[in-house]
């Protein structure tokens, strides 16, 4: 029986994505635990940043073009948001731009296919857009230059087969 | 982590500073003070009326926006500092030397107090008064106003 398995897919990309981008040392990389459609300023960033989490925006299915069969085509917009804590003297933008090209470069290297998922009757996925955009640093509420947060996002269109 | 856990350090980071008198982390001045046989040992510093008093005057407490389980603590604290006022330009300019220090001091040092806090703000000096103290002492006083930040969990 097909069930929808979008769940499951944005753990299995956290999982894809987390090798190809150890270098960033993220502290966390996970669901975003909120609602918030923008970016929003960590409790403490000297414990909390480097940090990257995802956030599902839009899902919807295609059904397959052979009636009666359990196949459905998936297409989902999704976000990484990326965030790094500030500090006196760096080039913050270069570093989160950086940062984001690591994201960039994975799929890239694997020519958008998200392959490897294990996610069960999910095939054939990949990024049919991949995108990214840096956005207003979070400042402090007591201005400390040292706990300015740089936030950036990458924005993915998935696409995929699911079969029941 | 609390206000008085942490006033100390706020206190000798103050106290550190060279010009900065006594520090207290209360107002010390009490109505029989003018009459006290103690009054230059607890006010002044090379027999001058000099001290400094740190008050915490409000506190604030709210959830963190991203973690429902921390919340970020405020507190307004008010920093007084006080010098009697001497013949000649050399007082004035000394208070006003020192008054610059301290606000040197909290933009360019550690703003964590040595881990004891997340952060504080850099203290703005309001205006500069004269006032009398302990039997007639006139001095000069200055205030100022800025905030300290816990994470508490």
């Amino acid at each position: 029986m097909i069930e929808s398995r979008v769940e499951d897919i944005g753990s299995a990309l956290i999982e894809w994505f987390a090798p190809r981008v150890s270098s960033l040392g993220l502290v966390s990389f996970a669901w975003h635990p909120q609602m918030r459609i923008s970016p929003v300023y960590p409790a403490d960033p000297r414990t909390q940043c480097p940090r990257a989490y995802l956030r599902v925006t839009q899902v919807g299915y295609v059904p397959g073009r052979t009636l009666g069969c359990q196949e459905a085509t998936l297409v989902c917009q999704c976000s990484i948001w990326i965030q790094l804590r500030q500090t006196p003297g760096q080039q913050h933008q270069r570093l989160l731009v950086s940062a984001l090209d690591i994201f960039q470069t994975a799929l890239l290297q694997t020519e958008w296919r998200l392959d490897g998922l294990a996610v069960e009757g999910l095939s054939e996925l990949k990024a049919t857009s991949s995108e990214f955009r840096v956005l207003d640093e979070l400042d402090h509420s007591l201005d400390d230059p040292a706990l300015r947060v740089s936030s950036g996002e990458l924005s993915l269109i998935l696409e995929g087969r699911l079969r029941g | 982590m609390s206000w008085n856990d942490f006033k100390e350090a706020l206190a000798s980071r103050v106290a550190a500073v060279p010009g900065v008198g006594k520090t207290y982390t209360y107002w010390p001045l009490s109505s029989d003070a003018s009459t006290s046989p103690k009054f230059k040992a607890t006010f002044g510093k090379d027999g001058v009326l000099n001290f400094w008093a740190i008050q915490r005057t409000g506190f604030s407490r709210e959830k963190c926006p991203d973690d429902d389980s921390r919340y970020l603590v405020t507190h307004d604290i008010r920093m007084t500092a006080v010098r009697a006022l001497q013949e000649g330009p050399v007082a004035e300019s000394e208070f006003q030397a020192t008054l610059d220090a301290v606000g040197a001091d909290f933009k360019s040092g550690d703003r964590t107090l040595g881990g004891l806090v997340n952060t504080l703000s850099i203290p703005g000096f309001g205006s500069i008064s004269e006032v009398t103290f302990g039997g007639g002492v006139a001095a000069y006083k200055a205030e100022a106003s800025f905030r300290v930040e816990e994470i508490e969990s």
